[in-house]
C-alpha cells in the first residue's frame, strides 16, 4: 500500500509538471518550426527544424528591449536588496518604538495598490519631470514595489538571528556598521538569494507600467513581446522565439535558487 | 581598590524592576558567581556591566572608570554566552581573528594570539573547523577561546556551563577556574546551579527578584545563610525547615516542633542571658575562658537553665528551624533527644545514601554515609533521627532572617 501511495504521488507530480511544463514545451516548438507549420492542423511534431525566426529577433529592436530589461531588473534588484536590508534591520532590531507596526504595514501597504491605480499620476509626474521613456523611471518605480517586498521578507530573516550574536560583536569593540555588515549580513544569505529572486522575477515580468510608461528607448522585453502584434497580424514563429530567449535565464536563475525559493516562501514557519 | 563597583543598579523591563537598587563591589581578580533562581535579575545584572541593559538608575566603574554611559566595546570586558554565540559563518580561527581585527592588532600580532589562546584550550587542530562541525564542549572551548584573545581585564560568563553534560561541565568547571587563576582576570559569573557556584566562586552573591540576599564567601553562604531564602536555595538537596517553638522544660531549653525536639546548646555560658534564666547563674569553669574560636566543640555545652541572648526574646513563640540533610542523625534505636521518624524512600548514591522519612507531619531528608546507614537502606522503616542543635539554623518566622545563636 505505501508503495502504491508513493507511486500514485509520483503519477500526480508528473501530471502536474507536464500540464505545467507544456506550454513551455509549445512556445519552445513553435519557435523553430517552419512557417507553415505554424498553423497545421492538426499540429504536427515531426518537422524540420529551423533558426530563421532566431535570427531575425537577434537582429530586431528586441534585444534592446531584452537589455533594457536585465538593466531595469538588475539595478533595481540591487537598489531593493540594499535600502531593503536595512530597513529590515532596523525594524527587526531598533524596532521596538511607538507605532514601529504602523510603520510597517504602510511599508507592506504600497504594494496592495494596483498598479492601474497610479499609472496615470505616475505618467504625469514622469512627464513633468522629463523622465517619461527612462529607464531610470522604471527602475525607481520598481523599487518602490520591491523594497516594501524586501524589508518584509529580510525582516522576518533578521529577527531568527540570535542577539547574542551581535552582542558578542559589539563587545569586541566592533561598531553597529560592521556588526551589521560582517555579522548579521553574512547570517541572512539564503534570505537575501530569496528576495533577489523575488524583486527580479517581479521586475522581469511586469507589463503595465512599463507598457504606459515607456515609448521606444525604454521598452523592456515583455512589452517588446506585445509588439510582435503588428497591423498585419502576429508573427507567431518569431514571436515564440523572443519570449524563448527571454523566459530561458529566469527558468535557469529559478532552478539555481529553487531551495532558498521555498524557503522564502514558508519563512514564518521555519523553527 | 574595587575592579567592578556596581552603584544601585536598577533595571527595568517596561514597568516591572528586574534588578532595584543593587550595590555591588567586586575585587580586583575575585571570581564573583551571581547566583539565583531564573528571573531574579542576575543575568541583567550581567548585561549591565556588558553595556546590553539600559539602566534606569545608578552607575557601574570597571577599574575606576565609570563606563555607564559608554559602548559595549569600549568597556574592555569579554563576555561568554551561554549559547556561546559562535559567527557559524567563521572557521574557529575566524572567530578567534574577529575580535582582534577590532583592535586593529598586525598580522603577526594576531597569528600570535591565536596560536597562544589555541595552545591553552587545546584546539590547534581545530581552527579550521566550522562551528557546525565542533561538539559541544568544544564549541564552548571557542567560546572561551574568543573571549580570552583580546585579554581583557574582566571576564563575564553566563551560564557557561549551562550546555554542557554533567561529567563536562566537572571538568569544563575546574578548567575555568585555572584560567581565570593563570590569567588573573575579574571574573563574574551568572548561574542558577549553586554546585558550581560553590565551586568556582571566591565570592558568592546571592540574589532573588531583583535583589541580594547575601555576599559572602562558599563557606559563608553554606554554613552561616542569612535568611531562609539562601538556606533554601544553597545546598542539595535542599535544607529541611521545620516549624518549632522555643520552650522550658525543667532545666533545659527546648525547641519543641511536631514529632521532634531540639534541646539548645550554646557556646558559652558566661553569654548565657540570665533575666531569663530560672535557676542561678551556671558555675561553669569554663566561663571564666577568655574567648576561642567560636566553634571549638569542646565549648558546645546544655546549660541548664540559659537560652543564648538572641534566642532570649524568642521564648515560647514560633521559630524556623533549618538543618541540612547531611546533619540529620539516624539510629536504629532510641537515644536520648533522638525522635522516631518513618522512612520511606531511600536514595543509594554512591557511598551515600539520601533517606526520606516523615517527622510529624513533614518530609525530612537526610544524607549519610552507606555503611553506617546500612538500617535505613535495608527496610527498617522505624528509625529515630536527631538535629543536632550546633548543626541547626535558627530563622525568624516573620522575616525569614537568620537567628544567630
Amino acid at each position: 500500500m505505501a508503495r502504491l501511495k508513493v507511486i500514485l504521488k509520483y503519477v500526480a507530480a508528473l501530471a502536474a509538471t507536464a500540464l505545467f511544463a507544456f506550454p513551455l514545451a509549445w512556445m519552445f516548438l513553435t519557435s523553430i518550426k517552419p512557417r507553415v507549420d505554424v498553423f497545421a492542423k492538426p499540429p504536427v511534431f515531426i518537422f524540420t527544424p529551423t533558426f530563421e525566426n532566431y535570427s531575425r529577433v537577434l537582429d530586431s529592436e528586441f534585444m534592446l528591449q531584452l537589455l533594457n530589461s536585465a538593466i531595469i531588473a538588475g539595478i533595481s534588484t540591487a537598489f531593493s536588496l540594499t535600502l531593503g536590508a536595512l530597513a529590515a534591520y532596523g525594524f527587526s532590531r531598533y524596532g521596538r518604538f511607538k507605532r514601529a507596526d504602523n510603520l510597517l504595514f504602510w511599508i507592506l501597504s504600497l504594494r496592495m495598490l494596483p498598479p492601474i491605480a497610479v499609472v496615470v499620476p505616475f505618467y504625469i509626474l514622469l512627464r513633468w519631470a522629463h523622465l517619461f521613456d527612462t529607464r531610470f523611471a522604471l527602475i525607481m518605480i520598481y523599487s518602490i514595489f520591491n523594497i516594501s517586498f524586501a524589508v518584509w521578507l529580510l525582516k522576518g530573516f533578521f529577527d531568527e538571528i540570535p542577539p547574542q550574536l551581535e552582542e558578542s560583536a559589539m563587545l569586541e569593540g566592533h561598531s553597529p556598521p560592521v556588526v551589521f555588515l560582517r555579522v548579521a549580513l553574512p547570517m541572512v544569505r539564503a534570505g537575501l538569494a530569496t528576495t533577489a529572486a523575488f524583486c527580479l522575477i517581479q521586475s522581469l515580468n511586469e507589463f503595465l507600467l512599463a507598457l504606459l510608461l515607456t515609448d521606444v528607448d525604454a521598452v523592456t522585453a515583455p512589452v517588446g513581446l506585445a509588439n510582435f502584434q503588428k497591423y498585419f497580424g502576429l508573427e507567431w514563429g518569431q514571436f515564440a522565439a523572443a519570449a524563448t530567449i527571454f523566459v530561458v535565464p529566469i527558468i535557469f536563475f529559478t532552478i539555481l535558487v529553487r531551495h532558498h525559493l521555498v524557503r522564502g516562501m514558508s519563512f514564518g514557519r521555519m523553527g | 581598590m574595587p575592579d567592578i563597583e556596581l552603584r544601585d543598579l536598577t533595571i527595568k523591563y517596561g514597568a516591572t524592576a528586574a534588578v532595584s537598587g543593587v550595590s555591588l563591589d567586586v575585587l580586583d581578580r575575585e571570581y564573583c558567581v551571581l547566583l539565583g533562581p531564573s528571573g531574579c535579575g542576575k543575568t541583567s545584572i550581567l548585561r549591565a556591566i556588558a553595556g546590553f541593559a539600559a539602566l534606569a538608575a545608578g552607575a557601574i566603574r570597571i577599574g575606576g572608570r565609570d563606563v555607564t554611559r559608554l559602548y559595549p566595546g569600549d568597556r574592555d570586558v569579554a563576555m561568554i554566552f551561554q549559547d556561546y554565540a559562535l559567527y557559524p559563518h567563521m572557521t574557529v580561527r575566524g572567530n578567534f581573528a574577529f575580535p582582534l581585527q577590532a583592535m586593529r592588532l598586525g598580522r603577526a600580532e594576531q597569528e600570535q594570539r591565536i596560536r597562544e589562546v589555541a595552545q591553552l584550550l587545546r584546539m590547534e587542530d581545530l581552527l579550521d573547523r566550522y562551528p557546525r562541525e565542533l561538539s559541544g564542549g568544544q564549541q564552548q572551548r571557542v567560546a572561551v577561546g574568543r573571549a580570552l584573545v583580546r585579554r581583557c581585564p574582566v571576564l563575564l560568563l553566563d551560564e557557561p556551563l549551562g550546555n554542557l553534560d554533567a561529567k563536562l561541565r566537572v571538568e569544563t568547571r575546574a578548567s575555568l577556574k585555572r584560567i581565570q587563576r593563570d590569567l588573573a582576570v575579574t571574573a563574574v559569573h551568572v548561574t542558577h546551579d549553586q554546585v558550581e557556584a560553590l565551586a568556582l566562586a571566591d565570592r558568592i552573591v546571592v540574589m532573588e527578584q531583583g535583589e541580594i540576599r547575601q555576599i559572602g564567601s562558599p563557606e559563608q553562604v553554606y554554613e552561616r545563610p542569612d535568611n531562609l531564602f539562601v538556606a533554601q536555595f544553597v545546598g542539595t538537596p535542599a535544607m529541611n525547615v521545620l516549624p518549632c517553638r522555643l520552650q522550658q522544660e525543667g532545666e533545659r531549653w527546648l525547641l519543641v516542633g511536631a514529632g521532634f525536639h531540639v534541646p539548645v546548646e550554646h557556646r558559652r555560658s558566661r553569654l548565657c542571658s540570665t533575666p531569663w534564666s530560672t535557676a542561678a547563674p551556671p558555675n561553669d569553669r569554663r566561663a571564666a575562658k577568655p574567648d576561642g574560636p567560636p566553634w571549638r566543640s569542646s565549648d558546645l555545652a546544655t546549660s541548664p537553665g540559659c537560652v543564648p541572648p538572641p534566642l532570649a526574646n524568642y521564648r515560647d513563640r514560633a521559630i524556623l528551624l533549618g538543618i541540612r540533610a547531611e546533619h540529620v542523625r539516624l539510629a536504629p534505636e532510641p537515644g536520648p533527644d533522638y525522635f522516631p521518624a518513618q522512612v520511606y524512600v531511600t536514595e543509594p548514591q554512591g557511598s551515600e545514601v539520601i533517606v526520606d522519612m516523615q517527622v510529624g507531619g513533614e518530609i525530612v531528608r537526610a544524607r549519610g554515609d552507606k555503611e553506617e546507614w546500612a538500617f535505613a537502606a535495608q527496610g527498617q522503616t522505624e528509625v529515630h533521627a536527631a538535629f543536632p542543635f550546633p548543626r541547626a539554623h535558627l530563622f525568624d518566622p516573620d522575616t525569614h532572617r537568620r537567628i544567630e545563636v
